[in-house]
């Protein structure tokens, strides 16, 4: 009798420490995955500052270079692919685009001496830099929320439990921009 | 037996080494000591107790954090994400306020940095932290004076933090006509300024407030002698408490900065 009990207890005692991992296990990845959202939320929100800096950007220097249409256009159409992008992935890619284009936008204000000197490009400039480096913090730490919940994903028990929670998707990385680290070139 | 002793000695060796090798990859953040850290001693004895004494006296009035940094370099990381980094690793200013402000300067690379919180991109937005780089600290550290410069820089960034929380710092409008030089106007710009304020009084006398004299209000206004607003009225506070470790703010990467 005094066996049964005993044995009872260390059963309970089992379940209940094993239902517990398992509610703990369900719940950490559920906060993971909203990890990487937050982390999106904070990287699209300086992607749109970006954005909106645009229009004026673009109207200062066409005042000076309004032949430079190539740049324009494609600086236009990202702009609207931005605002059309569905998914999180398409995000990425249009921003990525952007990125490179915008770059190219002001390697093209280097060739007009009066466009460098006007206080509005000057001040424009100045934004879209601090709003890059924005980016690029941004950028890093939901790269960090990424792997954490991708790694977690692919561990053991961590796949059953995201699997049951419906995330079977691995987030995606939103890369930097390779376009930036590369010397764009200059058609005249 | 014995050999298989030295074969797990030897095996223990290597792996210490492989695992030193590893750890010698990622370079190491230094520990905080205190709201100044002059890791390059670049900071004169006189100046490093005053700049301990702003940050405290604004610690203790708003509870925003500034720090001043001094390395040799930030290598292998640019200057700005080195800020970011050391900023995320010290986690400066208070948790939830993100109101921390970082001055790092690396004097090898000639390089400086003003890295601010979340919370504190509104007092002193990214045109103004270069502005302060710029028009302030750069000057001084073109010619050596480091230490100056760092000094005056921190007073400004003191400052605009201080009117972000409508507090008075004691000293710090003595300080600021010390070390924070007026921008010096060209003859022209004053007299330009000068013919805009007579025209804007002739206006206004002359009609007596109409709507015209009304809308040129906005032209005659003077600006104070600094580049970032007018003076600060004094009021004591006194200083006190010590450096108790970072508050655990956060920052977005605002800031600027740049070489000399």
């Amino acid at each position: 009798m005094k066996k049964g009990v005993l044995i009872l207890i260390v059963a309970v005692v089992f379940l209940l420490g094993l239902a517990g991992w398992f509610i703990r296990g369900l719940n950490y990845v559920v906060i993971l995955d909203e990890n990487v959202n937050q982390s999106w939320a904070q990287v699209e929100n300086q992607l749109q500052r970006r954005n909106d800096l645009i229009p004026n950007l673009v109207n200062t220097v066409k005042g000076y270079a309004g032949h430079e249409r190539g740049v324009f256009t494609e600086v236009t159409q990202l702009r609207s692919q931005w605002a059309s992008a569905a998914t999180r992935g398409e995000k990425i890619t249009a921003a990525r685009e952007m990125g490179g284009v915008l770059s190219r936008l002001l390697l093209v204000a280097e060739n007009y001496p009066d466009l460098k000197a006007n206080q509005n490009f000057l001040t424009l400039q100045s934004q879209l830099e601090g709003t890059e480096n924005r980016i690029a913090v941004e950028r890093r730490r939901y790269n960090q929320a990424v792997m954490g919940f991708n790694a977690y994903r692919r561990t053991v028990f961590g796949s059953l439990f995201a699997r049951m929670r419906g995330l079977i998707k691995p987030a995606e990385y939103f890369e930097a921009e390779e376009e930036a680290a590369r010397v764009p070139e200059v058609k005249f | 037996m014995r050999f298989t002793h030295k074969l797990i000695f030897v095996l223990l060796a290597g792996f210490l080494c492989f695992a030193s090798a590893l750890s010698a990859e990622e370079p190491a953040f230094p520990e905080p000591q205190g709201f100044i850290n002059d890791f390059a001693g670049l900071i004169a004895p006189s100046d490093f107790q005053q700049l301990n004494a702003l940050a405290q006296a604004l610690k203790q009035k708003t509870t925003a954090e500034i720090t001043v940094v001094t390395l040799k370099t930030t290598k292998p990381y640019d200057i700005q994400d080195y800020s970011v980094r050391l900023f995320e690793k010290w986690k400066i200013g208070k948790a939830g306020k993100d109101n921390g402000v970082l001055l790092l300067v690396a004097v090898e690379d000639k390089k400086a940095w003003i890295t601010t919180g979340y919370g504190l991109e509104g007092a002193i937005p990214d045109a103004a932290a270069s502005k302060i780089y710029r028009n302030i600290i750069a000057p001084y550290f073109k010619k050596g004076e480091f230490s100056k410069g760092i000094l005056a820089g921190s007073i400004v960034i003191v400052d605009l933090a201080a009117r972000e929380y409508n507090v008075s710092i004691e000293d710090l409008p003595k300080l600021t006509q010390q070390y924070v030089r007026p921008v010096e106007k060209s003859p022209l710009a004053s007299f330009i300024q000068g013919l805009f304020t007579l025209l804007f009084f002739v206006l206004f006398f002359g009609l007596r407030l109409g709507l015209f004299g009304f809308l040129l209000l906005g032209t005659g206004r003077r600006r104070g002698g600094y580049w970032y607003g007018g003076g600060l009225s004094g009021n004591s506070g006194g200083f006190g408490g010590g450096f108790g470790g970072f508050g655990g703010g956060f920052t977005g990467g605002g800031g600027a900065g740049g070489g000399w």
